[in-house]
């Protein structure tokens, strides 16, 4: 009986080694891939800030606690842009940052133009522009996000994160497996390069487990969303919609007090750190303002407060803290993916772990590599091929980052949509062809055996 | 036999489940640390405490030193709830 019970819980742990060796193998390029650019991505904000301050020499002179300046600006891009389509301003978050203008136009149908102004939020002063989607900032966010790749980019991306959610799992339960009589933090003394890379497998995987678990969900959660909330039937939480009360173009030409629209704010929702500032072009008459609450693990200027163009008074507020629990649980899972809680130290921390994630999919392929090749083939050495496919990879984003840079955002998702969308089908391909060449080896050998 | 059944347990659920509670106890904590007015002192402290106590019992594989502070930690992370 307990012989029988051994050999269960034997043949359970191989199911799970493999299921871990599959998983990894199928999905470790993409992880790699995605801890890679997400280590960058939770500095974007700041990555931004700093190209604004070298490329574009854009700075603010506003105090920390002082007024800021920006309404004549902005009225003067209004009238500049008089059939803007939206408009959003978004206020400078730190001293020295900029105040953004942010304009949609449609000169007509065919063409859409959208801007990028900066303002020196202490001068109220236009300092420049730029076409934000081919911004280093859009960049980072879009490959981690979705891989570059308009069509089903993110929903490969939330695969991707299902996938570790099962290594992460997998990853648990053979570990005392594989560990037997060696202690953690311990290295087995040998110069073989598989013992070696399977010990810092172990180690680091065991002890980034959590945060792997924490990236893995809320990146499932983030990357499938559309496809989930179709499925399940989830409306987005906090949509107001305001009734349109005039012509669009009236809307527009409404002048805005922005002083006192922020006094309103301050007045209305204390506790809200406005960050953008939205009025209506629809011919609803508000300005919606969006903020965080300091102190809060929930996505950032969720909490909102719709006020009236004319009176500035509220409309609707909504506070994240006084919703109910599935409202906090949709808007906690992109705090928790991008480490968006705890400032600059939290936030590195998330990159060296992202940058654990990374290598535990390049020692994965070399253990891999070794456990598949016999001794006379791997002279080819499991480091170099390696090595060579992590520098193709990062050649391979360097080249969409320059294109996106400098040709435009459109450009590199069509690049980028052709490497994605042909290494998938290669690789269906690949295994499709060694399926049908096993089928027919069988059948031979099968009939050679009648 | 003895010995390493304790090992087993050490090593293959105490030291993974210290190492899990780590994590989360090293991200709270710096939180806590950035968004420090809304925390009483009495909270940053026991946070401190644990993760030190949790490190220490990580290194000396000591079986109290490691299931105090783990007990220690969810107790304040579950503490508005209590």
């Amino acid at each position: 009986m307990a012989k029988a019970a051994g050999k269960t819980d034997k043949s359970d742990k191989k199911l799970l080694w493999r299921i871990h060796h599959w998983a990894g193998l199928y999905t470790g390029i993409l992880i790699g891939i995605l801890s890679l650019t997400g280590a960058l991505a939770v500095f974007i904000p700041e990555i931004d800030a700093w190209v604004l301050r070298v490329h574009y020499n854009a700075s603010s002179s506003a105090p920390a606690d002082g007024p800021m300046h920006f309404g004549r600006t902005v009225d003067s891009l209004i009238r500049a842009y008089p059939d803007y389509t939206s408009l959003s301003v978004s206020l400078p978050e730190k001293q020295g940052h900029v105040a953004f203008v942010d304009l949609a136009v449609r000169p007509d149908e065919a063409s859409f133009k959208r801007y990028n102004f900066f303002v020196d939020a202490g001068t109220g002063r236009l300092l420049g522009h730029r076409d934000h989607q081919n911004s280093l900032a859009n960049y980072l966010r879009q490959m981690h996000v979705r891989l570059y790749e308009g069509n089903w980019g993110r929903q490969l991306v939330g695969l991707g994160g299902i996938a570790l959610v099962v290594l992460a799992v997998t990853g648990l339960l053979i570990y005392g497996n594989f560990m037997k009589k060696q202690r953690w933090p311990d290295f087995r003394k040998t110069a073989n390069l598989r013992i070696r890379m399977a010990d810092w497998h172990k180690l680091l995987g065991i002890s980034a487990l959590a945060f792997n678990l924490v990236i893995a969900i809320t990146g499932a959660w983030l990357g499938l969303q559309p496809w989930l909330m179709r499925w399940f039937d989830i409306s987005t939480p906090n949509t107001f919609k305001a009734p349109v009360v005039m012509e669009p173009a009236a809307d527009r030409a409404l002048s805005i007090d922005w002083d006192r629209a922020l006094m309103s704010v301050q007045k209305e929702f204390p506790e809200l750190e406005p960050r953008y500032l939205v009025p209506s072009a629809n011919g609803a008459g508000i300005i919606t303002a969006r903020g965080h609450i300091r102190g809060l693990v929930y996505e950032r200027n969720i909490n909102t407060l719709v006020i009236d163009k004319n009176g500035y008074e509220a409309l609707f507020k909504y506070d994240v803290r006084q919703q109910p629990f599935s409202h906090k649980l949709y808007f906690v899972q992109e705090a928790l993916h991008f480490g968006d809680f705890g400032g600059l130290l939290l936030k590195s921390v998330y990159a060296l772990l992202g940058l654990v994630s990374a290598f535990l999919s390049i020692s994965g392929f070399i253990i891999y590599y070794y456990r598949i090749n016999s001794k006379k083939q791997r002279k080819a050495a499991a480091l170099k091929i390696t090595f060579i496919w992590s520098v193709i990879i990062v050649l391979i984003l360097v080249l969409i980052a320059l294109i996106s840079l400098f040709a435009g955002y459109s450009l590199a998702a069509t690049v980028a949509a052709v490497i994605v969308n042909g290494t998938l089908a290669g690789l269906l391909l690949y295994a499709l062809a060694n399926y049908i060449r096993k089928r027919v080896r069988n059948t031979i050998a099968s009939s050679a055996g009648v | 036999m003895k010995k390493s059944r304790q090992h087993v347990f050490m090593e293959h659920y105490l030291v993974p489940a210290g190492l899990f509670i780590l994590n989360i106890c090293l991200m709270h904590l710096i939180y806590v640390m950035e968004t420090g007015s809304h925390y009483t002192g009495w909270h940053k402290g026991m946070l401190v405490l644990n993760l030190l106590l949790l490190l220490a019992g990580l290194i000396t594989k000591n079986r109290m030193l490691l299931l105090f502070p783990m007990t220690g930690y969810l107790l304040v992370l579950l503490w508005p709830w209590l």
